[in-house]
């Protein structure tokens, strides 16, 4: 007799069936979900059957039993990215970097590599660094879910700041370590979750984390009428209580992970103006439908120091062109770019007025100038200090940032840190001042230029005698 | 003469007892797990039956239950006993209707018809309402089957969805 004989039924009842498992299979509330809420990846699905008979007598025989195990397969979904820190960013200078952080978290129902990859476009008055932005090539994180056997499943839980709650897990048959490796019996991993691990709870409507995994146990799945499951400790490090929640079977636990994405800066093409560019991330599990591309947009602000020289006859003052300026240094004395001139023996002074016209800070800052022809610098000009002193070293001029004036003298022994220092060679024709200007400034020559933000102007004056 | 006949009726005797002594029903079983599978055959797509060890998520997976009676001697009152494996939902009316079907929703301690499978809860207000049980509450599957004949065999099927 074969009984499989008796379940021959007619087309039209197969097909009324066939609807109506459609329909109820179609009605569930998590088919839709099925993918991430439910089993896990690497989960063995073990059926054992008994058969109790007699004989034909009607004395009962011993049972007869069988298992069978299938595996449940790790489905790739995209991942999400949970936080980019900060947002948007800033920076100022080409080659300058700004490093943003992602925290990834898996929604694949077992464990899987992440891939990942960075890219600059979109750029706004800027040039698109010739390097890429750095990110690491793939990440790996760890899934599984809140096993059928776990004791607490319909229970309220509030797990306190560092307090801890274990769940029962699937067996996962060993399959992988937290690398994506083979697994062993007993490796403290289980389905990729490891100790230290980041992690949340996903009940597919709300996320309960992060918890930090303590304990894994991972048992040899065993001969029992079910795989023996493991264990996941979680651990509360978060400063505050989680929950309540009430877990259910299949709920999944889920690793995240932060990772750090480089972006290094072209070149501003115009500082005056606002520059800016993209860095996309890509983050993808190798399988899902999409990967998710997050976007970050950096604000790029340089600096640019535009400078305009200036000079007047000290001797015997003369109306002249072009451009004029006053300086904080020497009151209501009006300064020429064009048309001052001066006999042997009279006295110029000359005005460098330096300015950040761009939109950021122009740093290591510093300015030189050399002596004009037919003239001699002037040290220790009664205008420029009222203390007597020698001559050698001497002072030779004034500088003035941000409302504080430095005095500086010829061999560097004079001048204000995050002001101005300065030094000279000599005080004949053609000799170089040199001088180190705006904020952080120092007196190390060369290294020790200031800051200038944008807008903040300084003034440096000197005096020459008409050989 | 006569003390032949009485050993001859003797030796009858023994043999008769062993052979009912040989004789017992001796059944084994063995499980196939099955998943459909879309190929195209002569340019016409098809679904045919694969076996099937790994399982996606929402897939179906096909239990097939073998059975073989190799003993000399009928077996009755089989009683095949299959819990619904964790993780998985029974597909309704998927189970082969083989000898007496019923199903359980406590565990495998009790056994009814589907439309027999109730449960009471408490509703708002106080009092109770009786609920039929759905399929993915089902816990059992068990088939009752009066005589496996020697040296017959037979199978049952169903299906059940992974979650």
């Amino acid at each position: 007799m074969t009984t499989s004989s008796k379940n021959k039924s007619s087309g039209l009842f197969k097909g009324v069936l066939a609807a109506m498992t459609l329909l109820w299979m179609t009605a569930l509330p998590f088919s839709a979900q099925a993918v991430l809420q439910g089993s896990a990846g690497n989960t063995i699905v073990r059926n054992t059957i008994t058969v109790n008979y007699s004989d034909a007598r009607g004395t009962g025989q011993t049972p007869v039993t069988a298992s069978v195990d299938i595996t449940v397969n790790t489905v790739a979904a995209t991942p999400t990215i949970l936080s980019v820190a900060p947002s948007p960013g800033s920076t100022d200078g080409a080659g300058a970097t700004q490093v943003y952080t992602y925290r990834i978290r898996t929604n694949s129902n077992g464990p899987g590599s992440i891939a990942l990859g960075a890219a600059d476009g979109s750029p706004t008055n800027i040039t698109v660094s010739v390097t890429p932005p750095n990110v690491a090539a793939s990440i790996y994180l760890g899934s599984t879910v809140i096993d059928p056997s776990e004791a607490k499943i319909g229970a309220a839980q509030t797990v306190a700041n560092l307090a801890s709650i274990t769940f029962a897990v699937p067996n996962d048959n060993h399959a992988v370590n937290n690398t994506g490796a083979a697994g062993a019996v007993n490796d403290l991993m289980i389905n990729g979750l490891i100790l230290g691990d980041l992690v949340y709870i996903y009940s597919g409507a709300a996320y309960y984390g992060p918890f930090t995994v303590g304990t894994v146990t991972d048992p040899a799945a065993g001969a029992t009428a079910t795989a023996a499951p493991g264990s996941v400790q979680l651990i509360n490090n978060t400063g505050a209580s989680i929950g309540p929640f009430t877990p259910a079977y299949g709920w999944q636990i889920v690793e995240a992970r932060d990772v750090t994405v480089t972006a290094t800066q072209g070149v501003v093409a115009d500082p005056t103006l606002d520059a800016s560019w993209i860095t996309t991330l890509t983050a993808t599990m190798a399988g899902a439908a999409a990967a998710n591309t997050p976007t970050v947009t950096t604000n790029a602000h340089m600096g640019r120091i535009a400078i305009t020289k200036y000079v007047r006859n000290v001797t015997t003052p003369v109306v002249g062109g072009g451009l004029t300026s006053t300086s904080p240094l020497t009151g209501a004395n009006v300064f020429y770019t064009t048309g001052v001139n001066g006999k042997p023996g009279e006295y110029l002074e000359y005005l460098a007025v330096l300015t950040d016209t761009g939109k950021g800070n122009a740093t290591a800052v510093y300015a030189t100038d050399v002596m004009p022809t037919y003239s001699t610098l002037v040290t220790f000009p009664a205008t420029y200090g009222t203390t007597p002193g020698s001559a050698i070293p001497g002072i030779f001029a004034l500088a003035s940032f941000n409302a504080t004036t430095a005095i500086l003298r010829t061999n560097n022994t004079g001048g204000t840190n995050g002001v101005a220092h300065g030094q000279s060679t000599g005080i004949t024709a053609g000799s170089t001042m040199t001088f180190n200007i705006g904020a952080a400034c120092t007196n190390v020559f060369p290294g020790g230029g200031g800051t200038l933000a944008t807008t903040q102007t300084a003034y440096v004056i000197y005096q020459v005698k008409i050989d | 003469m006569r003390k032949y006949v009485a050993s001859f009726t003797l030796l009858i005797a023994v043999f008769m007892l062993s052979a009912a002594a040989w004789a017992a029903a001796d059944v084994e079983i063995r499980i196939k797990t099955e998943k459909e599978k879309v190929v195209t055959k002569d340019g016409q797509k098809v679904t045919k039956m694969v076996a099937a060890k790994n399982f996606t998520p929402g897939e179906i997976i096909h239990y097939t239950v073998l059975y073989r009676n190799k003993g000399n001697e009928d077996a009755t009152k089989a009683v095949i006993n299959d819990p619904i494996p964790r993780g998985c939902i029974y597909i309704p009316g998927s189970a082969t209707e083989t000898g007496d079907l019923t199903f359980s929703i406590d565990g495998g301690k009790t056994y009814k018809k589907p439309a027999l499978l109730t449960y009471e809860v408490k509703v708002t207000g106080g009092g109770t309402e009786k609920r039929t049980a759905s399929p993915e509450e089902y816990t059992n599957i068990r088939w009752v089957i009066d005589r496996i004949p020697a040296g017959t065999n037979g199978k049952v099927s169903f299906q059940v969805k992974v979650k």
